[in-house]
């Protein structure tokens, strides 16, 4: 049977396209939602089992089954199945469901420590091994670290650095699975390979290294097609295999890799287009088909890691950020919703509500209003949607790009992103009044520049030397990611999902800031009241006593609104000074929506009257009980910042009551905004 | 519904065009942090409800209580 039967063929064809072969085939959809099948009774069965292996898990405290034996990989495993008669898409982690996986690569000691915490032991071959005779990436980090960064690690004034686990935020072109089979995408790796320079230069080895390590992964993952019977060597005849294909791509991934976020892509116009020729050839109806994206979300749902206390207090729990992008326009001007979106989000009514997988829509105001309506209504009945801008990420990315994690946008299969965590600028301001001592720990971790002197805090004074300390900050900050992003790359390389890339691939590096509106606040209230330090028994300055008022960020004032636009300016300026790996492009977010309290329970108190370890506000928003002047003049504050500096993403989350919004009794509706174009993460 | 479904499209039209780029929506009822056991896969998508202030057009600040049943949620109905 022709795999290409029926479809438009195109340059797509002879070369890698995913985006050529969608334009041509795919069909826009302008109707509303009443096509959609309700869940058959085997996605009930088979649901009603997942639930009550979570009820299990959550009764065992919060982890059911660890593997402690057998280090994951593309093939480690047997198959393993909910209900192999029920299942129509297939696939999990380990053996069995609910069974986390043991990936020791990115560390052993965090491994170890996942599984110590939850009441299970790895294998002492396993942690002799990669103690002894094989490094992991976190290893190779701190064979790197220079003492200054170990100490601004351990003094939270950088944190959440991904050098003991995956850095994610790298999404694998999983459609090209299901479009060309295996064997054609080996093929195409092996050709790329061929095509590198003949002098070995570093860069030259390492891309023919990786090329290697691409085409390896792929060969196991076709094995792992052959695992559970299926010969994923050629393309894909139909929709249940072209979702079968593509879903075995992605577990090859988060076989292999437990980053921060590992999503999914942009697949549902893409499988929409097998759907429709199946419809056509009435192989499969409207209720099979539903039945084979049901089953499909089902397993996206199951995807967990092992992680450690600390880890899920940072993130505020165990997110996977299996994001997918729905829907958005065309650059040509048609939408590219399809009865597949319709579909994909029609599992969080078949299957209930659920934060995974992130069902993004790429809203625009040029969408179908049934979608919208349709959007809006299941919003409104789940809560489980996210919504980013496509209006204003189309013209920068075109329109076959994805949501890595929450907000990261990248062309699928071109661009990728270097995680890069955040820097507490909070605590920068506390070194550079206390010449970089800690104001916890009172250690010398900065520079040891001239601390403030006197009773009262100049604004002058302090700027010149938090300037001095930003720009040192930056520099260690860039330098410790340098070396994360290289031991990753070493130790710990997402061959498989840079296998689904192109061979010339378009990175940005990532950084992020915590604390903008106590930096801002503090230096309003240094600058417009009298800031007296409290210093201790060492002269350490401790606290602050404030005498006076003065301007808050969060109520339109420009007086401070510009302290916090040139602080952001600043930073990414001296980040920009740095050398970033592997070419890639700098950038910053000011996004902590969940790992802000965490920065904030690691920080001394602050010159705006905060007390040591309050919780810093989310992201760009200002401090709580501060922005008195309401909602727009919040809002307008935090639209201050130039988008330019922060191109990675600026968070203002807010929620509107109901009289803001007009609405009835029951329901408030929270959105959580960003302001501009996000490439960066939520973490 | 339908009223409630026209807000929220007029809502999410509106901030695309200012610029907003990301956009969760939640929907709470009576800010109820309470979660039978079903639902415990519908833990917080992180962001969302924990720690979110609640501002009104009149400028009222406060902390709103989380969605979840995280035992690590720093959301204040875990606090």
């Amino acid at each position: 049977m022709d795999h290409y039967r029926d479809f438009i063929k195109g340059p797509w064809c002879s070369r890698i396209d995913v985006r050529d072969f969608i334009q041509r085939n795919y069909t826009p959809y302008d109707g509303d939602e009443s096509f959609l099948e309700e869940a058959s009774d085997a996605t009930k069965k088979l649901w009603d089992q997942v639930m009550e292996l979570t009820r299990q898990e959550a009764k065992a405290g919060g982890v059911l089954d660890m593997d402690t034996t057998v280090v994951s990989t593309i093939t480690s495993h047997g198959a393993g199945y909910l209900d192999r008669q029920l299942e129509t898409i297939v696939g999990v982690q380990t053996d069995k469901p609910f069974k986390r996986s043991l990936q020791p690569y990115g560390g052993i000691r965090m491994a170890q420590k996942a599984c110590a915490d939850n009441g299970y032991t790895v294998d002492p071959t396993i942690c002799e091994f990669f103690t002894v005779h094989r490094k992991t990436h976190n290893q190779g980090v701190f064979d790197m670290y220079t003492p200054e960064m170990r100490a601004c690690r351990s003094s939270h004034i950088i944190t959440g650095l991904p050098d003991a686990y995956g850095r994610g935020r790298i999404i694998g072109d999983y459609r090209r699975v299901a479009l060309y089979g295996v064997d054609r995408l080996i093929e195409d790796k092996k050709q790329q390979k061929d095509s590198t320079g003949s002098v070995m230069d570093e860069e030259t080895m390492r891309l023919r290294e990786e090329l290697s390590e691409q085409i390896k992964a792929l060969e196991e993952l076709k094995e792992l097609g052959t695992i559970y019977g299926f010969d994923i060597s050629k393309p894909a005849n139909d929709t249940k295999e072209a979702v079968q294909w593509l879903y075995f791509g992605y577990l090859a991934a988060v076989k292999e890799q437990n980053g921060a976020a590992m999503s999914l892509g942009r697949t549902s116009t893409f499988l929409d287009i097998y759907a429709c020729r199946d419809l056509k050839e009435k192989r499969y109806s409207e209720a099979q088909i539903q039945e084979f994206i049901d089953h499909f979300i089902m397993k996206l749902r199951m995807v967990k890691f092992a992680r450690t206390p600390e880890y899920n207090a940072l993130f505020s729990g165990d997110p996977t950020w299996v994001t997918e992008s729905i829907g958005g326009m065309g650059v040509d001007g048609r939408t590219m919703v399809t009865k597949m979106s319709f579909r994909y989000l029609h599992t969080l009514h078949n299957l209930g509500t659920a934060p995974e997988p992130n069902l993004t829509v790429l809203w625009s105001i040029h969408l179908p209003d049934a979608f919208k309506r349709y959007c809006a209504k299941v919003s409104i009945e789940t809560s489980s949607i996210q919504y980013e801008n496509d209006d204003l990420m189309r013209p920068l990315h075109g329109d076959d790009y994805a949501i890595a994690c929450c907000v990261s946008s990248m062309v699928v299969g071109k661009e990728m992103q270097f995680f890069g965590a955040r820097a507490n600028l909070a605590k920068c301001l506390l070194y550079a009044i206390n010449g970089g001592k800690d104001e916890v720990s009172g250690k010398q971790v900065g520079p040891k520049y001239r601390p403030v002197e006197g009773d009262t805090l100049d604004y002058d004074d302090v700027m010149d030397k938090f300037n001095d300390m930003m720009k040192w900050l930056a520099s260690v900050y860039v330098n410790a990611l340098n070396i994360i992003h290289y031991s990753h790359d070493k130790y710990c390389y997402e061959r498989l999902e840079m296998a689904l890339h192109d061979r010339d691939v378009k990175r940005y590096f990532a950084t992020g800031i915590a604390g903008l509106s106590v930096v801002a606040d503090s230096l309003s209230a240094i600058k417009y009241a009298k800031v007296h330090p409290v210093r201790d028994e060492n002269g350490l300055v401790v606290d602050y006593t404030i005498e006076g008022d003065y301007p808050k960020y969060g109520n339109d004032d420009d007086r401070v609104d510009q302290i916090a636009h040139d602080v952001v300016h600043a930073f990414m300026h001296y980040i920009g000074q740095n050398h970033t790996y592997r070419h890639s492009i700098p950038t910053t977010s000011i996004l902590t929506i969940t790992s802000n309290v965490v920065y904030g329970k690691a920080t001394g108190a602050t010159p705006d009257g905060r007390k040591a370890g309050v919780a810093f506000a989310p992201g760009a928003n200002p401090m709580h009980g501060r922005d008195h002047s309401g909602a727009i003049a919040s809002l307008a504050s935090v639209a201050k910042l130039d988008f330019d500096d922060a191109q990675d993403g600026i968070s203002n989350t807010f929620s509107i009551v109901p009289d803001a919004l007009g609405k009835d009794d029951q329901n408030s509706i929270l959105l959580h905004s960003e302001k501009d174009v996000n490439y960066g993460s939520n973490h | 519904m339908d009223q409630t479904i026209d807000r929220l499209i007029e809502t999410l039209d509106t901030l695309v065009q200012k610029g907003s780029g990301h956009i969760n929506v939640t929907i709470h009822d009576e800010y109820d942090a309470s979660f039978n056991v079903d639902s415990t896969m519908n833990e917080c998508r992180p962001g969302t409800a924990c720690y979110t202030p609640t501002i009104d057009i009149d400028g009222d600040t406060k902390i709103q209580k989380g969605r979840s049943n995280h035992d690590t949620c720093q959301c204040d109905s875990n606090q």
